[in-house]
């Protein structure tokens, strides 16, 4: 089974480091901080201060003119996430027609509308049952955010939503790019979304995944000795995937979807041998996939957040695999921080935008390089120059999950 | 793509010939809620499964580290690899996966927090390691000690038939040789509040079709199928139940809880179900409904199904056993296909109780009056949820 012949043909992105590809890119390229005192609500005690929070975000400024109230922040992070990607591919969405009733939607996330689910429970316990409203059920049920993201932009193809913790949007993207290879659908966006949740934030801090603090002795920097968890992050990304022989002339592609795999590991996060060996695996299930052998990876980017677990497996997974030999390593979610379903398009687009420029970004802030890992993975603090072609994408859950991608500039 | 075993937790009971001489019996599981207070609703009346015991389905891994719906998933997953017979020691690692489905995975997680939150209490970690909805499907792939494809799919009240499908194009593509997919949800609250505030459920029991039907009975269950090739179930000497032989998914990107007039999104699953089935209408023998008792659902449903199918709709018989067990949400199409496959082996349908009163709005062959001996080589299994998702599975007797 092979997913070429896969191609990217729009790119849509919301983050805390920008709306464009380029924005992003530029933010990794200069390690910017987009990581700053969150706003939206006050974090108490045994909860993250710092996130990457989209300051601003308004819908009508992607989606135009219309009743939002409807949708929660994530369906409206959703909408206008893939907005930007059905018009990055098509042009102007309304002019689209028919079009848009061939279109799909599959979208990771890890949470999805906890806050609202959250809020909703607590007015039903406190003020009643019949003071609930019904239009924030609606947006309780797990696949909202891709009922509204359909519902805004038209959308009457296949729509599907993926949990997969941090690794749901790498999912989305690997079987949307499966369905689009097997001719289940013409056009599917794949990618995901993520909205900050105060109730998210200090389960993650319990739990031991998320830094807090004002991380600026490096506690949440990947690759770095000192690191401690991850920044949360929210927004949204997709890619628009088509079958290249299928695309009319004229029509741009963006990058290529080469192969992918999946994989568990059943210790859930608890032992480093048999997690790096199903990691190795599922490289080598993609790679496969691609019709691909390990020497033809020119970069890798990294799933790591500043979860030390998650380092650990991939350098030891790369390092067996490896023979000796280190490869390029990014590692985006350093400056975009943990996006959860975001995560997944996030590290695509970063990896598509540095094949094609040529520079691999550095982890800013790794002042203290962790060197009890594997040398595979080889990290740097500044930029480097470097040519290549394919990338290898990560995606390492928390608790089990873990994704291999396969992608290629154009 | 074949059916090889079948796992069943629902609410009128457990394991594979509980359920299905229940349905065929016409058994309700319709009962005064017992999991929370309901005295602040105008309805009380839920389908859940009494009296269940976590604990004993957990040997790798422990029962205190999962919730409700995950423990329910579990326990029908035991279910399906015994029915199945088949000892995963056999295959490569990786080459086993689970596909699941839901519609809330572990709301109760919430109400933990909740309640924790209005006694000022924290929750703990419970947020970020039970609640996400694929600890599901990582509960179960963690017991089993499986490495293969370990996927979540919350499609809402259609999850069951999406898991389906993605078992369906795992092994189909050699990702894996073996998926266990199916659906769970436990009974919660949040899932009642949200329903009653909607006005869509029933005071009593549930009438799918009927003309005096007031609405769904929420429920609670687990439903999975061990989905492999004829090729190797063949070559272990399986059992098949039933081939799967194709799927269509549709949106109807209309309104987040309301199906859009016409069922047009639900006929264009159907219509591409059998379109990748390379089936024609006049071969379905038994079409198992979504059929949730309330007044649109009902009505849409039978306008899509006429739609779909053309005169064929006329003839063919068509259930809904949410008319016994209420409606299990993300489990409820994988039971309704469970129902299909054991339909196809038996050559009985299982009827829609409680249908008394023909509605002139719902005037196909709803099976009313008790099962009926149909032999069945195609069954379609339909499903609508939330968010205007769609889906329809295919089933059939297996070739010889």
């Amino acid at each position: 089974m092979t997913t070429s012949g896969v191609v990217v043909t729009g790119i849509g992105v919301l983050s805390a480091a920008g709306g464009r590809l380029s924005e992003l890119a530029s933010a990794l390229e200069r390690g910017d901080s987009v990581v700053s005192r969150i706003q939206r609500y006050e974090p108490g005690d045994g909860e993250p201060r710092q996130a990457a929070e989209l300051r601003d975000f308004v819908p009508e400024s992607v989606l135009g003119e219309g009743n939002y109230r409807p949708l929660d922040r994530l369906g409206r992070l959703a909408a206008a996430g893939a907005r930007r990607a059905l018009v990055d591919a098509f042009g102007p969405w309304e002019s689209q027609g028919e079009r848009t009733a061939d279109v799909g939607l599959v979208l990771g996330s890890y949470h999805g509308g906890l806050e609202t689910i959250v809020a909703f429970d607590r007015r039903g316990q406190e003020a009643g049952p019949l003071y609930v409203r019904p239009f924030d059920f609606a947006n309780t049920v797990l696949n909202a955010a891709a009922g509204q993201a359909a519902i805004q932009n038209r959308l009457r193809g296949p729509n599907a939503t993926i949990a997969g913790g941090v690794v749901a949007g790498h999912q989305a993207i690997a079987l949307a790019a499966d369905r689009v290879r097997a001719g289940r659908a013409s056009v599917l966006l794949g990618g995901g979304a993520e909205a900050l949740s105060r109730d998210a934030g200090a389960a993650f801090v319990a739990a031991g995944w998320a830094a807090t603090g004002d991380l600026s002795g490096g506690e949440a920097t990947p690759f770095d000795a000192r690191r401690q968890g991850f920044v949360p992050a929210e927004g949204a990304a997709f890619l628009v995937l088509e079958r290249e022989e299928d695309l009319a002339g004229g029509r741009r592609v963006r990058g290529r979807i080469l192969g992918h795999a999946s994989g568990f590991d059943p210790s859930r996060g608890t032992d480093l041998d048999r997690a790096s060996g199903v990691l190795a695996r599922t490289i080598g299930n993609a790679l496969e996939d691609a019709g691909l052998g390990l020497e033809a990876v020119d970069l890798v980017c990294s799933s790591a957040s500043g979860v030390p677990w998650v380092e650990r497996v991939e350098s030891a997974a790369l390092g067996d695999l490896a023979g000796g030999r280190r490869f390029p390593t990014m590692a985006p979610k350093a400056v975009l921080g943990e996006g959860g379903g975001a995560s997944g398009p996030w590290q695509v687009l970063s990896t598509l935008a540095s094949l094609e420029m040529g520079r691999i970004p550095g982890v800013a802030g790794r002042s203290v390089p962790d060197e009890t890992l594997d040398p595979a993975l080889d990290v740097r603090q500044e930029a480097r120059v470097f040519s290549g072609k394919v990338g290898l994408v990560l995606g390492l859950g928390l608790d089990g999950p873990m994704v291999a991608l396969v992608v290629a500039r154009v | 793509m074949v059916v090889t075993g079948v796992g069943v937790l629902s609410p009128i009971g457990a394991g594979r010939e509980t359920f299905w001489n229940g349905l065929l019996e016409g058994n309700s599981g319709f009962r005064p809620i017992r999991s929370f207070d309901a005295s602040r609703f105008r309805v009380g009346v839920g389908a859940e499964i009494p009296d269940f015991d976590p604990g004993p389905w957990f040997r790798r891994t422990s029962a205190n580290e999962a919730g409700r719906a995950a423990s329910l998933a579990l326990a029908a997953t035991h279910l399906a690899l015994a029915d199945a017979g088949l000892d995963l020691e056999i295959f490569a690692p990786g080459k086993v996966g689970v596909a699941l489905g839901t519609t809330s995975g572990e709301p109760g997680e919430v109400e933990r927090h909740v309640d924790a939150a209005l006694a000022e209490r924290s929750s703990g970690d419970s947020l970020a390691r039970r609640y996400p909805s694929h600890h599901l499907a990582t509960t179960i792939a963690a017991e089993l000690d499986l490495e293969g494809p370990c996927l979540m799919i919350p499609s809402a009240c259609a999850a069951g038939n999406y898991a389906l499908a993605e078992g369906f194009e795992n092994v189909r593509s050699g990702r894996a040789e073996v998926m266990i997919a199916g659906g769970a949800d436990a009974f919660s609250r949040i899932t009642f509040m949200g329903f009653a505030r909607l006005g869509a459920i029933a005071p009593d029991i549930c009438r799918p079709f009927d003309l005096e039907r007031k609405g769904m009975i929420p429920g609670e269950g687990a439903g999975f199928l061990v989905l492999e090739s004829l090729a190797g179930a063949r070559a272990r000497g399986a059992v098949v139940l039933a081939e799967i032989d194709g799927y269509g998914l549709s949106c109807d990107a209309h309104h987040m809880t309301a199906a859009a007039p016409d069922g047009e999104g639900p006929a264009r699953a159907m219509t591409a179900a059998l379109a990748a089935s390379g089936r024609n209408p006049e071969e379905i023998d038994y079409v198992s409904a979504h059929g949730t008792g309330t007044k649109t659902n009902d009505v849409l449903e039978t306008r899509a199904l006429k739609r779909a199918l053309g005169t064929a709709a006329h003839h063919v018989p068509i259930s809904s056993i949410k008319s016994m067990i209420g409606h299990t949400m993300g489990a409820a199409s994988a039971l309704e296909a469970i129902a299909c496959c054991l339909a196809i082996e038996t050559g009985v349908v299982p009827p829609t109780k409680n249908l008394e009163h023909p509605d002139p709005d719902c005037d196909l062959d709803y099976v009313s009056g008790g099962a009926r001996e149909v032999p069945v080589h195609v069954a379609m299994n339909n499903a609508y949820a939330f968010g205007g998702n769609n889906a329809s599975v295919l089933f059939s007797k297996v070739r010889a």
